[in-house]
């Protein structure tokens, strides 16, 4: 009698047993393809584009030689023809934030047109004085491509 | 529980939390896919622009007398590439009053850009004081 309750228990872990192995064999399925895909998601980093930092520096470059930045940024207020210079030169999908900062960087201006976090790129340019005064700037233009 | 019907239940188990993790991770694999030709796209693009500037570069005369060409066997890219070629020529000035005024002189356009896709910009100083704002878009 013993020896048959013996052999019925053993008959009904067996058949769990199976369960739990087809369990315990998909877990290390999904921690094997968790573990893969996690991975490969890390190292799928959105580089800076380079192109967006080449144009925000000749952009300001640009401006600078045509001799328009530095009255910009020295006149009393800007904003207005800061914009309608910016979305004049720049392409319609790309949006642009640009900062004014003094020389211990505290932001003075800052001008943008509907800029959002991104794919964004940066140039910075320092004018030293205007009209024979020094007084330095840093203008950071950051753009970012819709 | 009886072993046949159990069996039947640890393989349907097994199937079923396989085809979830393969749906899964198949629907992960294609979107890196994705942004993988996205990236194939844009710098396709950027050689393009890069190619367009060595060309011409700061001579405002080779720009005034370039035409764009939007036939990507052209770049010895593939040709089911497709090609949208923008440029715009502007000059920037100031006046006494301090008021900017910025000119068009003049635009170029090569192929029509129907979709979302790659872009490469570039802006380059001429030796007349405008500048070229050149975009160039690739999609496949």
């Amino acid at each position: 009698m013993a020896i048959k309750k013996m052999k019925v228990r053993t008959k009904k872990s067996r058949g769990i047993a199976r369960i739990y192995d087809v369990l315990v064999a998909c877990i290390i399925v999904v921690l094997a393809l968790g573990t893969s895909l996690s991975y490969l998601v890390s190292n799928e980093r959105s580089a800076p584009s380079s192109d967006l930092h080449e144009l925000a520096s000749q952009c300001l470059a640009y401006m600078d030689r045509q001799g328009v930045l530095a009255p910009l940024v020295y006149s009393e207020s800007p904003t207005a023809q800061l914009q309608s210079l910016l979305s004049s030169i720049l392409p319609p999908n790309v949006v642009y934030s640009l900062t004014i900062y003094n020389s211990s960087w505290t932001p003075l201006l800052t001008v943008s047109d509907g800029f959002v976090a991104g794919s964004t790129a940066s140039a910075y340019y320092y004018i030293g004085g205007f009209e024979g005064h020094v007084n330095p700037r840093i203008i950071v233009l950051t753009l970012s491509g819709e | 529980m009886d072993q046949s019907v159990e069996a039947v239940l640890a393989v349907a188990i097994f199937f079923i939390l396989l085809a979830v993790a393969d749906t899964v991770s198949l629907g992960m694999f294609s979107s890196i896919g994705a942004s993988g030709a996205a990236d194939a796209d844009g710098s396709a693009a950027s050689l393009i622009s890069s190619l367009i500037a060595l060309q011409n570069n700061v001579s405002s005369t080779a720009w005034s007398n370039w035409s764009p060409v939007s036939n990507a066997s052209s770049y010895g890219l593939s040709p089911n590439m497709h090609i949208c070629i923008n440029a715009t020529a502007f000059h920037v000035s100031i006046d006494g009053d301090g008021i900017c005024s910025t000119t068009q002189l003049w635009s170029k356009v090569s192929g029509t850009s129907a979709r979302s896709a790659s872009d490469s910009w570039r802006m380059i100083s001429l030796d007349d004081g405008s500048v070229v704002l050149l975009v160039v878009v690739v999609w496949q």
